[in-house]
């Protein structure tokens, strides 16, 4: 590991990517948020950096940084979202080129997309900024996403046209498309005979390391290892939730790959950002740490901190994610085991109070019956992320808490469109793209207000 | 002096007496609820006789202090006579009249004839501190929640929760009706003539006046004194003093003392005894004596006192379910039963005013008149509430305690298929049964042969409590698809 103040030689090349890079990096931070630009991109921030760290793919020989630059989540530009409908949406190029000059110039050197990311223009815009560097000085990844093809026709047709949209003969990585089932696998990879094929790719050279992106049980996964098949490399989700909690558990995927060898590349690290900002009383706890450090930084350092990790993605949309994590990853400090135990307890003080992961998109509403869903699940979760959720009626300020939740509860919606009212019909549960389990997380409401209710 | 202390133990009754109509935070109940329980009326109607007794007692020293300091009707007409002497040429504009005797008899008769006969409903119409109540719940109680509406709504804009806003809703149009004119009647009378209503009409002023006329202290003329002015006799909104004959008519005379302040000569004095005529020996200043034990009882009989849309319009769900008509109305646990309760009751409107879930509103039907009943399209009779149960003054909601009041039987809720969602909507639901604090609906499959089949409530009668909870949360409308009757005898299960 590199001592962390070793300062960053600066060339003349380096500074002059610097200097072309801070131009559009301020262009970039104009463009997708004008508020938040001038606190990120103060003078000074980049020179901080120490050495990025790399690991080396034990298959192929890559020397990849350990920041992995994912591209689903590009910046948009701003009138092309209809009506919070950001599916359509146009990508600001501009804003993803300072991006990934920043990021480049800065030792981020791997890139993953996806043909169905931005509806297909993910891959073409990151094939547009690293079209001026040259080809063997980043790594590129990209994936097959089945869950887009109605044929084998159309997922051959997919593989073609990721090489002609990232403008490239070959790539680095390329991934079976997050595995769910196994019967969906065996009806793509199989009967389909998509397997064979991306074989034959990378005996062609065209794909340089096979692997797969994984969201399915532990039946399936260790199906996938059971394979006759060396893969390269294999996709996770991992972050310190995921560690124990999902099933399978992130630690019983990563150990099995481990004790195979075979590199991890580790996707969702914040949980679709949910990690990097738990609530008032969790983020209190890191901070109490590292005051410096972001509630983010926590995150990438737990991911980080594994030696079997090649690479930890993060889809960074505006250049204070990718500065921030940029302080995280040259070079990755890993977690002490003082640091682990406040992690875990911030941890748990989070899971406690749990906000629900409802973005507001509306595709619930109307409800047939009347609830409000997302003014409903706002309400909670501004009171989780303010630590306004009454707990224990010993508690001290119980009272008052309780007062407050229920009457904001009544401000925020209106009486005959609260939880209670939902009739569990689940009619809106198809719609939810964030698979919220709606009735579900109604009824949870529902009874704790009953419960505060009932403790008067 | 006498006046002051009167006019300042009047106003320490009556604001928090108001308040205890106008609150709709549960808080005033529990500091002064019990000045509801200490009027003449409700206590006697409770069987509270100790309260009873007490109040004759205080009349019988004091003579009618009670229609000047506890009563809030007549401090509610003292109010207004007072505002009717602004602008008034004649400041003293009263004079003496001869008492209508017969008039108060006859209405105090047929008063306690029909309370007798169980129709409490309509005498009620005449009591005067239910009228107050209705007064101050139907017309009063309105404008300070609008006042509080719009501090709520600044609270609400500056993130405060000092205040929340609460519904203001027309709970029955003939109560309404029933408190705007009365409170005209008896505000014309008030501002004319003072206390015309407390001396005819009503039929506790009735009682008491016939109780004062023995009472121990009373305001006595000393005919050595009294030039025949006349200014105490204008001065007596209850036209009580015939200066002719120096006579006092000790069963309308409400002890309000204002005779004594006017009497520019020291002729009035309010004594236990009859004026010495003029002897040489000089009393320890009767006034101060006076004023010392007339503010001891009075403090004392004040102590005997302390014996509510967002989104569109489209959605059924959004609107307000109609009341449901019930064969049997649902009165509040505690009411023991609808006899009990109608017999009890004086219509005061306290306890609708008390209803934190607006469960409780005024009956306008003919059998129980103003008299409150339950239904629940806005809320329903919560397990940890015992509101109405703690604040009825006349016994007509007995108290209980949340713990009881969970397994008094007050209904029982009855399902109907043909509204219900599961069937007229073909989707799952179980809203009622996922509510029910008794835990007495099931959901049973539609059709039994069925193994998939789609499932509906099914009650158990014996185990329900008529709470309403099932019928406040059903999605169906415009009426609900589970409703609660209303049990003649409430009973424990």
């Amino acid at each position: 590991m590199k001592s962390v103040d070793k300062k960053k030689k600066i060339t003349r090349r380096s500074m002059l990517a610097m200097l072309g890079s801070g131009i559009a990096a301020s262009a970039a931070a104009s463009s997708c948020s004008g508020e938040r630009g001038k606190n990120s991109l103060s003078a000074g921030d980049g020179g901080t950096y120490g050495d990025m760290t790399y690991r080396t793919n034990n298959r192929s020989g890559d020397k990849v940084s350990l920041l992995g630059y994912g591209c689903m989540r590009f910046p948009l530009k701003a009138e092309t979202i209809k009506n919070g409908d950001y599916r359509n949406a146009e990508i600001d190029q501009d804003a993803v080129q300072g991006l990934v000059d920043y990021a480049i110039s800065h030792g981020v050197n791997y890139f993953d997309t996806a043909p169905i990311y931005n509806a297909g223009k993910s891959e073409i815009a990151i094939g547009k900024a690293l079209s001026g560097y040259k080809r063997d000085s980043f790594y590129l990844a990209t994936k097959m996403s089945t869950m887009a093809c109605k044929s084998r026709e159309d997922a051959l047709e997919m593989f073609d046209r990721s090489f002609e949209n990232c403008r490239t003969d070959y790539f680095d990585y390329y991934l079976l498309h997050a595995l769910h089932s196994l019967e969906d696998y065996k009806l793509f990879y199989e009967e389909w005979g998509l397997l064979d094929f991306l074989l034959k790719k990378k005996k062609e050279g065209k794909i340089r390391n096979l692997g797969w992106s994984f969201h399915g049980d532990e039946k399936l996964f260790e199906y996938m290892l059971a394979l006759p098949v060396k893969w390269d490399f294999v996709q996770i989700q991992m972050n310190y939730r995921d560690w124990l909690e999902s099933r399978p558990p992130a630690k019983w995927m990563y150990e099995k790959l481990a004790e195979r060898g075979i590199p991890v590349v580790i996707m969702e690290p914040l949980l679709g950002g949910r990690l990097a900002d738990l609530n008032h009383n969790a983020n209190a706890m890191l901070k109490e740490v590292h005051p410096d450090k972001s509630v983010a930084s926590w995150a990438f350092r737990f991911a980080g901190s594994f030696p079997g990790v090649l690479c930890v993605l993060s889809g960074m949309t505006y250049m204070e994610h990718l500065k921030d994590n940029l302080k995280t990853f040259s070079p990755i400090v890993p977690l002490t085991e003082e640091e682990k135990k406040v992690l875990s307890k911030a941890l748990a003080n989070w899971e406690k109070y749990k906000d629900i992961p409802c973005t507001g998109c509306r595709y619930c509403m109307p409800c047939p019956y009347g609830v409000d869903i997302p003014g409903v699940f706002a309400y909670y979760n501004r009171c989780v992320k303010e630590s306004l959720i009454p707990d224990e009626a010993m508690d001290k300020g119980y009272k008052k808490l309780r007062r407050r939740f229920l009457l904001g509860y009544d401000r925020s919606v209106a009486e005959l469109s609260q939880a209670d009212k939902c009739v569990a019909c689940a009619q809106c549960v198809s719609k939810c793209p964030q698979h919220i389990p709606i009735p579900g997380r109604m009824m949870m409401l529902d009874k704790m207000v009953e419960k505060l209710k009932l403790s008067r | 002096m006498l006046r002051k202390i009167r006019i300042f133990l009047a106003v320490i009754v009556f604001v928090p007496l108001t308040l205890l109509f106008l609150d709709f935070t549960g808080t005033i109940r529990l500091w002064f609820g019990f000045l509801a329980k200490v009027q003449f009326l409700p206590a006697l109607l409770a069987s509270n006789f100790i309260i009873v007794l007490l109040l004759v007692a205080v009349t019988l020293i004091f003579g009618r202090i009670y229609c000047s300091v506890i009563c809030p009707l007549g401090i509610m007409q003292d109010i207004i006579a007072r505002m009717g002497r602004i602008g008034r040429k004649r400041k003293l504009h009263y004079g003496y009249s001869p008492a209508m005797n017969l008039l108060r008899y006859a209405v105090l008769a047929l008063f306690v004839v029909m309370m007798l006969f169980g129709m409490a409903g309509i005498p009620a119409l005449i009591a005067p501190y239910s009228s107050y109540g209705r007064i101050a719940s139907e017309l009063f109680a309105p404008v300070y929640a609008w006042l509080n509406n719009i501090l709520a709504y600044f609270s609400g804009r500056l993130e405060s929760y000092a205040f929340y806003s609460s519904d203001v809703w027309l709970k029955s149009g003939i109560t309404l009706l029933v408190a705007a004119v009365s409170f005209a009647v008896i505000a014309v009378l008030a501002w004319r003539n003072g206390r015309t209503y407390c001396n005819t009409i009503c039929p506790v002023g009735t009682v008491l006046g016939f109780l004062s006329r023995f009472s121990i202290f009373k305001i006595r003329i000393s005919g050595d004194k009294c030039v025949g002015c006349k200014l105490c006799s204008r001065s007596c909104k209850a036209s009580c003093i015939d200066i002719k004959n120096k006579k006092v008519d000790y069963s309308r005379c409400v002890a309000c003392m204002d005779c004594i302040d006017n009497c520019v000569r020291g002729a009035i004095s309010y004594s236990a005894l009859r004026p010495v005529r003029e002897t040489s020996l000089k009393q320890p200043d009767g006034g101060r004596r006076n004023f010392l034990s007339l503010s001891t009882l009075m403090i004392a009989s004040a102590a005997t006192a302390s014996a509510k849309e967002k989104g569109g319009n489209v959605i059924a769900a959004l609107e307000r379910k109609k009341p449901y008509v019930r064969e049997t109305p649902v009165v509040p646990p505690g009411a023991v039963g609808a006899k009990h309760f109608a017999e009890h009751c004086t219509a005061c409107q306290l306890c609708v005013q008390s209803c934190t879930n607006d469960v409780l509103r005024p009956s306008g039907s003919i059998y129980h008149f103003m008299q409150p009943s339950m239904s629940y399209e806005r809320g329903f009779c919560r397990p940890e509430c015992t509101a109405c149960s703690e604040v009825c003054p006349s016994g007509a909601i007995l108290p209980v305690s949340r713990e009881k009041k969970s397994s008094i039987q007050i209904g029982h809720a009855v399902w109907i298929r043909d509204n219900c969602i599961v069937i007229t909507d073909g989707v799952h639901c179980g809203n009622c049964s996922r509510h029910c604090p008794s835990g007495a609906i099931t959901m049973v499959k539609e059709n039994p042969s069925d193994p998939h089949s789609a499932r509906v409530p099914a009650v158990n009668e014996q185990r329900c409590i008529g709470c309403g909870a099932c019928e406040y949360v059903c999605p169906a409308r415009p009426f609900a698809a589970i409703h609660v009757e209303g049990h003649q005898m409430h009973k424990i299960i």
